[in-house]
């Protein structure tokens, strides 16, 4: 037995080098478990829309989707610039529609998570903001004669059934059925699975992580956690804050200005269709959202959603005009925070001074947020 | 989960300090003063864009250094900058948690610890490091108790180090206090 003694000794001396240099620490790990779609709840109740959850109605959205109807042309639909096969978003810097759009179209896959709809959160439930581009002579352009006209023809069974009659002699309400039935199939979407998912889950049980993030990856991982400072606004299961932030993006050269949440106000408060308006479903018509609105202050000006970076590999170009092709260019974009001392600019940025090789880290671990698929809320996948 | 760590205190202004951002005159005293420098900046700590403290100060990590320990109070009883007023906050219910409502509430006393009732307040805040201010906007309400008043409606987007000034105006005597919480 004695002879053992120092050989345990020297293994135990030997312990701290036999630990991986890259290990990661209880702080990251809660991190990173954070992170994972496991701990994504399904989408927050709507009260709202009384539909919100109904299979039918989800089956009435799903058609009223992709129908070509819902435009003034009959060229169009929710799913020309929601394209499912490009994650819900067009590829396009801003959509075209009827005319042009002024902003990128957002992918689909996390919207009913989210409070707030639009780049800068112009709509504070899912079925209000499908009331939007409906009429919207640059979008689909559809009239109320042309809706009513389209329900009869084609949904008449589908809108006694969900909604009764009501809605058939009012426009406003009709529209917002509509819009209701599009929620309840947007409802139905789910970002999938990743493989930062399964590496999340794999350290979360301690099983081995081999097989999931590569080591240029995980340094990327570390790089969001830490020297990046992505986790402040992209957190959570859906990499989002859901805030709006101002980041330096509000002006463009010979574009004119877009002030984002500052002149989304208006237009929010002043809407038929928002939360306090008359086709809300809810009888408690709790508000607290609009009740305790910023409505104005200086960092609404140039401010725009967080978005999720679910898929995010997948639903170039970025940023609320597109105006960055590559996650390259938006992640120089960050790291040089342009406008921090030029007095005509604001930004909430500030210079990252990450090299080289850790932007190509980051954006390595970025790309590993992406799985080319969609999920549904019933487990299937496509 | 996320923790309310704690609130702070902060470090008393210096009667030079206040003397110009402050203003006296009976007749703007309830009006919020002008910031001097932007909101949760200590005054050891030069405010400037181009300064190089106050780029540390907007660093990762900052709120985990130990210049943030020592300027940053996190105590949630204050006293005013001008000393006029004293004040704790505590919040009702859950703990916070990021995007949920938070309910508070706020006593206000004078420094001999008389109940304040019936001052008007002004709430605002934001996140120093990042510039911007709170994204809701919190209303408040008289509570049960004298000099309690409830405050509703705050909300807290992001993790990291938020501020919240609250302006106390009674009879013409107006103040600034400052709350530092740390969201983890």
């Amino acid at each position: 037995m004695h002879c053992l003694r120092p050989a345990a000794i020297l293994l135990l001396a030997l312990l701290p080098w036999s630990v991986p240099a890259q290990e990661w620490g209880d702080a990251d790990r809660a991190r990173i478990a954070s992170l994972a779609l496991r701990q994504l709840p399904p989408p927050p109740p709507n009260p709202g829309n009384r539909v919100a959850d109904d299979p039918l109605a989800a089956a009435l959205g799903q058609r009223l989707f992709f129908d070509t109807g819902l435009s003034r042309n009959g060229k169009f639909s929710c799913a020309s610039c929601h394209i499912p096969g490009r994650q819900f978003t067009d590829g396009l810097p801003t959509s075209r529609a009827l005319g042009k759009v002024e902003r990128n179209a957002p992918s689909l896959l996390t919207a009913a998570w989210h409070r707030w709809q639009f780049w800068d959160g112009r709509a504070d439930s899912l079925w209000m903001q499908a009331t939007v581009p409906i009429l919207n002579p640059q979008e689909l352009g559809q009239s109320a004669a042309g809706l009513r006209k389209l329900v009869r023809l084609r949904y008449i069974n589908e809108f006694r059934t969900l909604f009764g009659e009501s809605g058939l002699d009012d426009d406003g309400r009709l529209l917002s059925d509509i819009g209701k039935a599009i929620e309840a199939y947007e409802r139905t979407l789910r970002p999938a699975a990743t493989r930062f998912d399964a590496f999340a889950d794999a350290l979360a049980a301690g099983h081995p992580t081999a097989g999931t993030l590569s080591g240029s990856e995980q340094a990327g991982l570390r790089l969001f956690l830490g020297k990046g400072q992505c986790l402040r606004c992209h957190h959570g299961p859906l990499l989002t804050s859901e805030g709006f932030q101002n980041t330096g993006t509000g002006k463009l050269p010979r574009r004119p200005s877009d002030h984002g949440r500052a002149v989304a106000i208006e237009p929010l408060l002043e809407s038929r269709y928002n939360c306090q308006g008359p086709y809300n479903d809810d009888p408690a018509h709790a508000c607290p959202h609009l009740e305790f609105l910023r409505s104005v202050g200086p960092e609404l000006r140039g401010a725009f959603k967080v978005p999720s970076l679910r898929e995010v590999a997948n639903t170039a170009p970025y940023m609320h005009d597109g105006r960055f092709a590559t996650l390259a260019a938006v992640l120089d974009h960050y790291n040089r925070a342009p406008g921090v001392f030029e007095r005509s600019g604001h930004t909430e940025l500030f210079p990252l001074a990450l090299t080289p090789p850790e932007l190509g880290d980051l954006e390595a671990f970025l790309r590993s947020l992406s799985s080319g698929h969609i999920a549904l809320q019933n487990g299937a996948s496509r | 989960m996320l923790a309310l760590a704690a609130l702070a205190l902060g470090a008393a202004c210096s009667p030079a300090d206040t003397a110009t951002s402050e203003p006296t005159s009976p007749a703007t005293a309830t009006m919020p003063p002008p910031e001097a420098r932007p909101p949760g900046i200590p005054p050891s700590l030069k405010w400037l864009p181009e300064s190089p403290r106050y780029q540390y100060a907007r660093r990762a990590h900052y709120e985990s250094s130990l210049e943030f320990r020592k300027h940053v109070d996190l105590a949630t009883r204050q006293v005013s900058r001008q000393q006029h007023y004293r004040a704790e906050v505590r919040q009702r219910g859950e703990p916070v948690s990021l995007n949920q409502f938070q309910s508070w509430v706020l006593k206000i006393e004078t420094p001999d610890g008389t109940p304040v009732s019936g001052a008007t307040l002004s709430i605002n805040g934001g996140m120093p490091q990042h510039g911007h201010g709170m994204q809701s906007t919190p209303r408040y309400k008289a509570g049960a108790a004298p000099g309690e008043y409830l405050i509703d409606g705050l909300q807290f987007s992001m993790p990291g180090w938020w501020e919240m000034n609250v302006f106390i105006s009674k009879d013409k005597v107006g103040d600034t206090v400052t709350f530092n919480f740390l969201l983890e």
